[in-house]
């Protein structure tokens, strides 16, 4: 056991002057390049002291900016965090209304999945009767697509998206999205994308449709249009801005997304405008 | 003449000012390099990742080709925000150009990891990271904006290997006092660099996460994991034990109050363990429940830099003065 231990030490020992002849160097060499003194080991020259002195607090405040921003940010908070944006875009230290808060429970979490059919849907109602089938790279059978790996990740956050564009009357950005799975086969008559519920819903709650459109196809041209629910197309009062991930609150906060207010919408309605409403043409060429 | 030196030494440590002190004090490289190695460790993984799925996105007019991300912007009137999200990718829709991006990321990982290259490896592949997630544009999550801030702060300070640390750590603490082991300035700079960025990140986390009642009401825990088609791991069965209401309360209670606590106690000297054990739950809770794997594993290492306020009375050889 004793024999052991001064072995041990003994190794240890052995292997440090080789150790200490290789760091030294290596790290003088490095030291020279940004120190800037004589003395570059231990400190660095006043230039490079007072610049990075002045980077520090700017590149701290900036990134205390960007994350702060991602939960209803005030004018002041936003116009600040649009000033950081030609440092912190380039650089993907910006945290660009991604959830920072990992989650508030709200439709954003929800697991959504994107399906299409081959048969032909004229309706929400009627698009329930039809053989829907889930596509992505979500869906693929190996191990990178399992639930709350990379891949996966990836298909929530572009359906989430996708989601949140539809609820907030932007078709033709959900069809610029969307296209590219439709485009792959011809056969495909609609798309739809659905949201599941959670424990956290209603216990009535079932799977949800943010977006259903039916394809069109004249030639190489692709269309989708969009078969909404009936719905009156009163405004609310009161809106909401709903920043777009990865984007801040750019133009598209003109958006104004009504989400928070769409099942109060949904109660003053009226049916009077027939089943589906066919509302965003868009189309694509192959 | 011992004490005299020693004397001048101390006088001189209480000129420098605290901001010089704090930022630009020489520290070891090995812990560094550790913390370098990982968070190559979690490129590794998410490059590796990224492969599959790569065709799908980018190429043959995928959801974010150059020529769909064009017309997305345009449609929505973005132009303007897009300006700034720069990435060489953006230059070609070619498969095989992506996935050799792909090859010489995972390689120079591999390298960092080993600690070869420099800083020119390091921020060499930071520099890729960075050109992958701007590429990615809406879909990339918190994880790469973590690894991107992490891997910067990193790549400040002279390469080293990865298991260097865990080696110095044998090396009995009179000798480390002699310095024997490899310091430089720019060692403690992107050590304070890392610890302080997480700490920034960590309590704005914390307020945004009270701008949501589930972290009040006692469901946030419960919310993390209630999406399960989109979770690694079903905690929601009838049999599980966060579907007990006061598990589920409690350790909502607990993430809530965990951020703040565990950054304040991981900064002082007599707690700063405690602190990091504290804050590596946290991430350990958001990993399990939440299945953000990267985020937390960045998150976490990113803590392991943390230095408590007490080495304020050494100097900057390393030899205390207190």
């Amino acid at each position: 056991m004793s024999r052991r231990r001064t072995k041990t030490k003994r190794s240890v020992r052995d292997s440090e002057p080789s150790d200490q002849s290789d760091r030294p160097a290596e790290v003088e060499r490095a030291g020279t390049g940004l120190g800037g003194s004589a003395n570059a080991n231990t400190e660095p020259s006043t230039n490079v002291k007072t610049w990075l002195s002045i980077w520090l607090p700017f590149h701290l405040v900036a990134i205390g900016v960007s994350f702060t921003a991602v939960v209803e940010p005030s004018s002041i908070h936003q116009r600040l965090s649009d000033l950081f944006h030609p440092y912190l875009r380039p650089t993907h230290f910006s945290a660009d209304d991604r959830p920072v808060y990992l989650t508030h429970g709200d439709s954003d979490d929800q697991p959504h999945r994107i399906e299409v059919t081959k048969q032909p849907v004229s309706g929400l109602d009627q698009s329930e009767l039809v053989d829907w089938r889930a596509v992505g790279p979500g869906e693929a059978q190996r191990f990178a697509s399992m639930p709350g790996l990379a891949v996966s990740d990836r298909v929530a956050r572009w359906l989430a998206t996708a989601a949140m564009l539809a609820e907030n009357d932007q078709p033709s950005m959900v069809a610029d999205l969307l296209l590219p799975v439709v485009l792959k086969d011809p056969e495909i008559t609609a798309v739809r994308i659905v949201r599941y519920p959670t424990d956290l819903n209603d216990i009535n709650t079932e799977i949800t449709v943010p977006y259903l459109a039916r394809v069109l196809r004249s030639g190489d041209s692709v269309w989708l249009v969009q078969l909404k629910e009936s719905r009156l197309s009163a405004q609310p009062r009161l809106s909401v801005s709903r920043s777009f991930p990865a984007f801040g609150n750019g133009p598209l906060v003109s958006l104004e997304a009504g989400v928070l207010f769409s099942k109060a919408d949904r109660q003053l309605t009226d049916s009077h405008s027939g089943e589906a409403v066919s509302l965003g043409l868009h189309e694509g060429g192959r | 003449m011992k004490d005299a030196v020693k004397n001048s030494d101390a006088s001189n440590d209480q000129q420098e000012g605290s901001w010089d002190w704090f930022w630009f004090s020489a520290q070891e490289v090995a812990p560094v390099s550790f913390i370098r190695g990982l968070l190559s460790l979690i490129s590794l993984i998410y490059f590796v990742s990224a492969w599959t799925d790569t065709s799908f996105w980018y190429v043959n007019g995928g959801p974010l080709s150059v020529d769909r991300v064009s017309e997305f912007l345009r449609t929505g009137g973005l132009e303007g925000a897009g300006r700034w999200i720069i990435s060489p990718l953006f230059l070609t829709e070619s498969s095989w150009v992506y996935h050799l991006y792909l090859v010489a990321a995972i390689a120079t990982s591999l390298v960092v990891f080993c600690g070869r290259g420099g800083r020119v490896a390091s921020f060499l592949l930071w520099f890729l990271l960075v050109g992958w997630a701007n590429r990615t544009m809406l879909l990339s999550g918190l994880a790469e904006t973590l690894l991107s801030l992490g891997l910067f702060a990193a790549a400040i300070a002279p390469s080293g290997r990865t298991w260097e640390g865990l080696v110095a750590k044998r090396v009995n603490a009179a000798e480390k006092i002699r310095g024997s082991l490899a310091r430089h300035w720019t060692a403690g700079f992107a050590e304070r660099l890392l610890a302080t960025q997480i700490t920034v990140i960590g309590l704005a986390t914390w307020v945004t996460m009270l701008g949501g009642r589930v972290w009040f009401n006692g469901l946030g825990a419960y919310a993390l994991a209630a999406p399960v088609q989109d979770r690694t791991i079903n905690w929601t069965t009838s049999t599980s034990w966060l579907v007990r209401t006061p598990v589920h309360e409690m350790l909502t209670h607990w993430m809530v109050f965990a951020l703040p606590l565990g950054f304040l106690l991981a900064w002082l000297p007599r707690t700063s363990q405690v602190g990091k054990l504290v804050l590596f739950g946290w991430c350990g809770a958001v990993a399990l429940l939440g299945s953000h794997w990267l985020y937390a594993m960045t998150f976490a290492v990113m803590v392991v830099a943390i230095r408590p306020l007490s080495q304020r009375h050494r100097r900057m050889d390393g030899v205390p003065t207190a």
